[in-house]
């Protein structure tokens, strides 16, 4: 294959995944697929999240898992970089710690796809940053 | 950090926080200065005088999650390793500037690394912000712009995994023929 080096070398690409995207679409809402955020601070980043993240992307598209992979920031938990937190639907997100790509493929395997739960999760008290109301 | 990649991927993430709408990263090498240049700039919240003053001290942030702040104090440590510098600058409500400059050649210089990977992660996860990217050397320069991107692709988002990583290809190929990896 030609190496793509222009947008109009992406056309080909477009074109086609327009028709494909729309039936995908319609058919999934962000929360009927797994979500999984890397968080990506300066600990996490040091900590190798880039590679845990470039993995996941790789290895769900592989499995072909319905999925979104996306980063976000500190979320306090450094001594444990890097963190990822997994949302299966309708479920609560869980948070793992300490998540290499040997990790991240146990995740995947275990409880993404056989929802059994695999050692590194941070505390049961865990809640979503933006809406922090944990009592200390 | 292993890769000046890396300091884009965390400097961004501080801009994303910020609340920009568009940030601009600029890298340019150059061989006749032996030095190489990146520069981040966002349109965010930008900071007061006295929250710059203490930014690279690492002991020192604005979060509440945790005591200490890194992102910086690690970058200029690693720009003046190699003989280079650090400015900040920034104006509260208009946005920041950060300009790292490295010596080129010098040994403890990091590898530029995965910048296409970093800015279409950047950009698949906050595809509301423009993540500009400027890339000059002398063998040419090279611009991207995710929101041009994405207006291209009309409607399918940058996330659906057959477009980032073409996108990633595109982008490493162009840095590539001029010579910035």
């Amino acid at each position: 294959m030609t190496k793509i080096k222009t947008l109009d070398d992406l056309r080909k690409l477009r074109d086609q995944l327009k028709t494909d995207i729309t039936i995908r679409e319609s058919a999934e809402h962000p929360d009927s697929v797994v979500q999984v955020r890397v968080a990506m601070s300066t600990c996490g980043i040091s900590a190798g999240a880039k590679t845990v993240m470039d993995f996941f992307i790789a290895e769900l598209k592989k499995r072909q898992v319905k999925s979104v992979v996306a980063q976000t920031g500190c979320m306090g938990y450094c001594y444990a970089e890097p963190t990822v937190e997994v949302r299966l639907p309708g479920q609560e997100p869980i948070v793992f710690g300490h998540v290499d790509t040997r990790k991240a493929d146990e995740i995947i395997e275990s409880y993404i796809l056989n929802h059994r739960l695999v050692d590194g999760i941070i505390p049961v008290n865990y809640k979503l940053v933006e809406n922090d109301n944990r009592r200390i | 950090m292993k890769q000046i990649s890396l300091h884009i991927l965390d400097i961004a993430e501080n801009s994303v926080r910020a609340g920009a709408s568009q940030i601009i990263v600029i890298l340019e090498m150059d061989k006749t200065s032996d030095t190489l240049r990146l520069e981040i700039t966002d349109n965010g919240s930008g900071m007061e005088k006295e929250t710059i003053d203490r930014i690279t001290d690492p002991f020192f942030t604005t979060r509440t999650t945790r005591k200490v702040g890194l992102g910086l104090p690690l970058l200029k440590h690693h720009a003046e390793t190699t003989g280079g510098s650090l400015l900040l600058e920034s104006f509260p409500g208009k946005g920041t500037r950060v300009v790292a400059m490295f010596g080129l050649n010098h040994v403890d210089r990091q590898p530029v690394g995965d910048v296409a990977g970093v800015l279409v992660n950047l950009a698949i996860s906050s595809p509301e912000i423009d993540f500009i990217l400027d890339a000059k050397s002398d063998k040419g320069d090279y611009h991207f712009s995710s929101r041009e991107t994405a207006s291209f692709f009309e409607g399918v988002p940058l996330s659906s995994p057959e477009v980032a990583e073409a996108l990633k290809e595109m982008i490493s190929e162009n840095l590539k023929e001029i010579d910035i990896v």
